[in-house]
């Protein structure tokens, strides 16, 4: 039974990994059924720990830990699902701390203490640069010819450049464009960014003020929400995109994630290692 | 020292003796079938020495890398089964699977720098792939013997070709289940959602939950059967979610589109 049930959200899995014309084969994910088959499944794993007398064995433990595991973390998702906060805003660089974050639609969420993002640095790898033709007759559009990357060693090798230091303005930034001896133009592409950071200043209601910095892989914390910092204004540096979450679920996802990790390497390799060394 | 060149020269070799490696065991020379593993591992070594040197950083940023590094992985593998189940006698299997991978990686640009974006420099970065890699190593051995275990006519060879395979499983799946894992832990961490419904997330998901379902019906009656059906669909899955979701661009992995 147990089986079938996998294999039932495995077809649900598959229909919602298909790529679909209108581009919306997720919502499956959404859908009621999908949400009871996968509640059935966590209760499941959490009961059948309670049959036998699995405790009385350290492999019985393993098993109750690994399925007592996917329990959680469903239950642990579900109620994120339902009760989490959650949104993502643009928070201007150097604005005043608000107490405020700008929700869904007409939504917004009070917070116990005030933000505001004060600094932000990116630093960047080198760029993609665009060979363009000139045009054989007035009015036509510079021909795009080739892009160039730089290679394993971070040479450019664009023909008609010597070195690439060329490339480089005096203040050791890349130039936006350069018309090569030929006639040929050479513009910069995108650059994709290597590091970015913001600081925020955080203020309690206590009084108390302080600033920390946060970077992707490294949200901010605060009272229970989470800032992540998402993406940046790439024209004007103005503003920071962030993700705010509070998700009373978050503790039990991680939790069950961790049981059933170790459950499962338990089951595998211990509790069988010595099972097969016994009969032996 | 690391060159294009050299680098070629390597990984043909490398290719060459695990060719050879394998002929050697179908052949009943162990003993030399071994060493010549050994030998092609160790400039399969250079190679993801060469390419961790010239990309500066842990080698898992295209599918070339990969692919090298997965090669790399079955022979500590193939020792960690023999010297903890006993399945000496899986050498030619090793082999195998260290040939393809490698002979894959002709077929692949080598040239591409690789510009790791922001959100993979992580400390998750490294056991993700890792775990990942080394569980699809293992799975892909465990794939051949149930498969020579189906079509083995003889009981008792197809018996012991499923055991070892069932056995070799054990190693993958767990590591497998931190790779899965660890990468919505990571997901959290980066963008504050462990789960995005990504195709390669959802491709993996299914891998899993085939594998376990492998698992689960392995007791039951008439199981044996069963679960080697299942073990196959999931390594189909697994195929899927390896090379097609990357390679396909219908299939356009969002959150893994730096893994071409």
């Amino acid at each position: 039974m147990l089986v079938k049930l996998i294999l039932l959200i495995v077809c649900f899995l598959i229909a919602g990994a298909m790529p679909s014309l209108s581009g919306g084969e997720t919502a499956i994910f959404g859908t009621p059924i999908f949400c009871l088959l996968l509640g059935i499944l966590g209760a499941w794993s959490i009961w059948c720990c309670f049959r036998g007398n699995r405790h009385k064995s350290f492999r019985g433990w393993c098993f109750i830990a690994c399925h007592c595991g996917v329990g959680l973390l469903l239950l642990g998702a579900g109620i994120g699902a339902l009760k989490s906060e959650k949104t993502q805003f643009a928070a201007y660089i150097g604005s005043a701390p608000a107490n405020e974050l700008p929700g869904p639609g007409e939504t917004s969420f009070k917070l116990d203490f005030s933000l505001a993002i004060t600094d932000f640095k990116v630093d960047f790898y080198p760029p993609t640069y665009d060979l363009y033709e000139p045009p054989s007759t007035m009015g036509d559009d510079y021909v795009h010819v080739k892009s160039f990357k730089p290679d394993l060693d971070g040479q450019f090798n664009i023909p008609l450049i010597n070195d690439d230091s060329e490339l480089k303005d005096s203040n050791g930034n890349w130039k936006a464009q350069l018309i090569l001896p030929d006639g040929k133009l050479l513009h910069r592409a995108t650059q994709t960014p290597k590091y970015f950071e913001a600081t925020a200043r955080i203020v309690k209601k206590d009084g108390t003020e302080y600033e920390q910095a946060f970077w992707v892989n490294r949200p901010l914390c605060v009272d229970g929400w989470r800032f992540y910092l998402m993406s940046y204004d790439t024209q004007h540096r103005s503003y920071v995109a962030l993700s705010a979450r509070r998700d009373p679920g978050r503790a039990l996802v991680i939790l069950g994630i961790w049981l059933v990790v170790i459950g499962t390497s338990l089951l595998c390799f211990v509790g069988h290692g010595k099972r097969v060394s016994e009969e032996s | 020292m690391f060159t294009d060149v050299s680098m070629l020269i390597l990984t043909g070799f490398a290719c060459l003796l695990y060719g050879v490696a394998f002929v050697l065991s179908l052949c009943r020379r162990a003993k030399a079938s071994f060493w010549v593993f050994g030998l092609g591992w160790i400039m399969n070594g250079l190679v993801v020495i060469g390419n961790f040197v010239l990309c500066g950083h842990p080698p898992f940023g295209n599918m070339y890398h990969v692919l090298v590094f997965l090669s790399l992985c079955f022979l500590p593998l193939y020792c960690l089964v023999r010297a903890w189940r006993g399945l000496g006698w899986t050498l030619g299997y090793f082999a195998f699977a260290s040939f393809f991978p490698l002979l894959g990686t002709f077929f692949m640009e080598r040239n591409l720098s690789w510009q790791r974006v922001p959100a993979l420099q992580s400390p998750w970065f490294v056991p993700h792939v890792l775990s990942y890699m080394v569980s699809y190593a293992t799975a892909a051995v465990a794939a051949i013997l149930m498969m020579s275990s189906l079509w083995s006519k003889d009981d008792a060879a197809s018996r012991r070709f499923h055991d070892a395979s069932q056995s070799i499983m054990r190693v993958s799946l767990p590591l497998m289940t931190f790779g899965l894992w660890s990468g919505a832990l990571w997901a959290e961490e980066a963008w504050g959602i462990y789960w995005s419904w990504d195709p390669k997330e959802t491709w993996a998901l299914i891998t899993w939950l085939l594998y376990l379902a492998s698992f689960h019906v392995f007791d039951s009656r008439g199981g044996r059967k069963r679960s080697a059906f299942l073990h196959l669909v999931g390594f189909a899955a697994l195929l899927v979610t390896f090379l097609v979701v990357n390679l396909l661009p219908k299939f356009g992995s969002a959150l893994h589109s730096y893994v071409k």
